[in-house]
């Protein structure tokens, strides 16, 4: 654990078209993922684990689902005298889709919570990434390097039908460009920036106050036009990374959480990823169950054939019915013989409580 | 401080020796149950389903793990200030002090902490019965009858009478006669070891027997035959509904099995009397099911990871069962991992116990070549355990209903 004290903020205001069918009704950072997290748990714990005890979420526009799953931070120990989960209440509501991730416009309303703190470092990061990233050995690395700013990337990382952030750096690790992908020339660029920032806190306070007339632009566009007058260094992370940002994405990485090495690197670690405890009871399977390659959440009761398909909590297969390669969201019922199948390279979806 | 309807006194200091290595680590009533379940959690469960918010909790033999798994009750929405959940361990006091020497003993030792809730009723309860019951039917009937005492009930086979309390009573229920385990029992209705008493009878009832040098401070065989014998208004509440001493290895591996089948005799799944739990099971990611896994009538905890066959089984959060492994009729606690072509049936394996390769567990005893070990060092009925911890070497054979404590799998 890095003895630097930081404390983290987690943007969480902004909507995805892309994503709409299964973020109608919620933000982004609350759409469920792997059985039983939602997106947001693997922001929150990867700041937990690295020690961070302070934790800022900027509230999306429809913010229900987010407080209901948070409500006093207790899953993740942040229920706390000293530090805790603080909620951030955004300025700009993010209606339409919109590219920020980091309207400095909603860290301006809240640069309270920057200031308040004793921190050295400031730590901020999106919330729709699926990782496993350790933040201790980033703020370690930025400390050692004397770093005013430090942006997090990964090489060759590519989403669905989205504009990348590239990073150029020199030979020693310090960023002299960013860019946008949209340009033709530069989508070629190998650092994609992950959504990771490490600032010195004094920085970051004087940089968002100072921001002037480009308070609705985001906190990389910030990072860009001050690149000349501060030190920014990059550091490359090599793990298991997936931006959650259309549909395809979500199916896709979802499915992947069926491959061992994957889901070894994201859940099995010391480094667990924390949701909010629902307490149901184990899984029954019944005489007629068969399941092969899947992963099942606790609190179902399965009496049907599963293949290759993610089951999350309390769901019901009855007698004989057949999945494959669907995701079923929790507290489904699949009736007596009924058969869902995937088409070809997009899995079979079910809603929470659909009935089949 | 306002007075309290009710404060619950829970008994969880046996050490359950009949369980035998089972139990060499933690008390009976932290006895993992059920997959993600600990024995405890039924009672605990019962009490804040039944809107019993103060629950005193009287732990003796090895209560770490069993302090440390229900902690400030929180699981159970137990934190709470005036009230809540209270571990009471026996103590010093100025004149010296001593273990709890019996059950009656036990809540004697502990009239200041219930004194000062004073309490309209006292619930006496033991921590190791699987049960879904509401105790407020049950304290409601106690004031209906203007009772004493109140004593829940539970019709037994004539045949097991004799391992419990009987009782007999008259037509308004009202006790006649109690015997503690009779040898030819005339009744079949027995004791579930749950008493509601009115706390200023149990109080004085409690000095009373404590300055009785002849008494072995027990509520069975003590407070309730002399409370009897002083005509006090005691009444029998019946209870109709699953409920499972878990004292034995036998009685412990059939409640598990029980839970299984598609229409249990307990079941888990009901959404209301919840039966809450504080396993780290809801810490850990989904189960994973490998492409080649077999998985029948069995339960099975969030965090394993299931490659090989499953039949008949309880598996606890986090173990692992991997390609070409069997495991059959058997019960894995937390962490257990049975190794490649292992084969483990009708067996009970203890917290991160591991199975190495091709390893057999519950070798039938018939397949032995000669009659070299005396049939009466195993379990009658071939259930084979191991204790917590305990690694067994790739290829080792395992007779039914041995027990293979630590030491001798180390060295095996």
């Amino acid at each position: 654990m890095s003895m630097t004290k930081a404390i983290g903020i987690i943007s969480t205001n902004y909507r995805i078209d892309a994503i709409e069918r299964l973020a109608q009704q919620r933000p982004v950072c609350a759409v469920p993922f792997g059985g039983r997290y939602r997106l947001l748990d693997f922001a929150l714990s990867n700041l937990v684990n690295a020690g961070i005890r302070t934790v800022g979420v900027i509230l999306p526009y429809t913010m229900r689902p987010l407080l209901d799953h948070l409500a006093a931070g207790k899953a993740w120990n942040l229920d706390r005298h000293s530090g805790g989960l603080y909620m951030l209440p955004s300025v700009t509501p993010a209606l339409k889709p919109r590219p920020q991730l980091f309207c400095v416009k909603d860290f301006v309303a809240n640069i309270e919570f920057a200031t308040a703190e004793d921190a050295e470092v400031i730590l901020v990061t999106a919330s729709n990434y699926v990782v496993n990233m350790n933040f201790a050995p980033i703020i370690e690395q930025h400390m050692q390097s004397s770093a005013d700013i430090t942006l997090v990337y990964k090489n060759g990382f590519k989403a669905d039908k989205k504009v990348e952030t590239k990073l150029a750096l020199d030979e020693e690790g310090i960023v002299n460009r960013i860019v946008k992908s949209q340009d033709e020339e530069t989508c070629h660029m190998e650092a994609t920036f992950a959504d990771v920032f490490v600032f010195n806190r004094e920085l970051f306070v004087e940089m968002v106050l100072g921001c002037g007339n480009s308070e609705f632009k985001d906190l990389i566009d910030l990072v860009q036009v001050n690149l000349g007058n501060h030190r920014v260094c990059g550091y490359e992370f090599k793990g298991y990374m997936k931006q959650i940002f259309t549909v395809v994405d979500y199916h896709k990485t979802s499915m992947e959480l069926l491959e061992p090495k994957i889901k070894r690197e994201l859940f099995d670690g010391d480094d667990r990823i924390i949701t909010k405890i629902k307490d149901s009871p184990p899984t029954r399977y019944e005489n007629n169950a068969e399941v092969k390659n899947s992963l099942v959440s606790n609190g179902c009761i399965i009496d049907g054939k599963v293949t290759h398909s993610l089951i999350f909590r309390n769901v019901t297969l009855k007698e004989n019915c057949q999945i494959s390669g669907s995701i079923l969201m929790q507290n489904c019922v699949v009736g007596e013989n009924s058969v869902l199948r995937a088409q070809k390279n997009s899995p079979m979806y079910l809603p929470k409580g659909t009935r089949v | 401080m306002k007075r309290k309807d009710c404060v619950a006194m829970l008994l969880v200091g046996g050490q359950g020796s009949r369980l035998k290595c089972l139990t060499s680590n933690i008390a009976k009533p932290g006895l993992v149950f059920g997959g993600k379940y600990r024995i405890v959690d039924f009672c605990l469960s019962n009490c804040v389903n039944s809107g019993i918010e103060t629950v005193g909790m009287l732990t003796q033999y090895k209560p770490f793990l069993l302090n440390s798994y229900v902690g400030v009750g929180a699981a159970w929405d137990l934190d709470i200030d005036r009230g809540g959940l209270h571990i009471l361990p026996p103590f010093l006091g100025p004149k010296g002090g001593t273990w709890y020497k019996g059950t009656a003993n036990a809540i004697y030792q502990n009239i200041n902490f219930i004194d000062q809730y004073n309490p309209k009723h006292v619930l006496i309860l033991s921590g190791d019965h699987i049960y879904r019951m509401d105790y407020n039917a049950m304290i409601k009937a106690h004031d209906d009858n203007n009772a004493d005492v109140t004593i829940a009930v539970l019709e037994v086979p004539l045949e097991e009478a004799s391992r419990f309390g009987i009782m007999s009573v008259d037509e308004e229920s009202r006790i006649t006669r109690f015997t503690e385990k009779p040898k030819n029992p005339d009744s079949t209705l027995a004791s579930m070891g749950i008493y509601v008493f009115s706390w200023e009878v149990l109080r004085d009832a409690l000095i009373v027997d404590e300055a009785n040098p002849g008494s072995e401070n027990d509520f069975g065989k003590n407070v309730i035959p002399k409370l009897l014998e002083e005509k006090k208004r005691m009444f029998a509440h019946r209870f109709r509904g699953y409920w499972k001493d878990v004292g034995t290895i036998d009685s412990y591996y059939s409640a598990n099995m029980e839970m299984l089948g598609q229409c249990p005799s307990f079941d888990l799944y009901k959404k209301t009397y919840k039966i809450i739990s504080n396993s780290d099971a809801d810490a850990r990611p989904p189960q994973y099911i490998g492409p080649k896994a077999h998985v029948k009538n069995s339960i099975i905890s969030n965090g394993c990871k299931i490659l090989g066959h499953v039949e008949n089984s309880i598996i606890s959060p986090g173990a692992s069962v991997e390609e070409g492994a069997h495991v059959e009729n058997s019960i894995l606690f937390p962490d257990v991992s049975i190794g490649k072509n292992a084969l483990v049936r009708k067996a009970i394996l203890g917290e991160n116990v591991h199975v190495g390769d091709s390893a057999v567990i519950g070798l039938k005893n018939e397949s032995l070549e000669s009659g070299d070990s005396p049939e009466d060092l195993f379990e009658p009925n071939g259930i084979t355990i191991i204790e917590n911890g305990t690694r067994i070497k790739p290829g080792t054979l395992i007779l039914a209903g041995s027990e293979i404590t630590l030491q001798e799998g180390e060295q095996k």
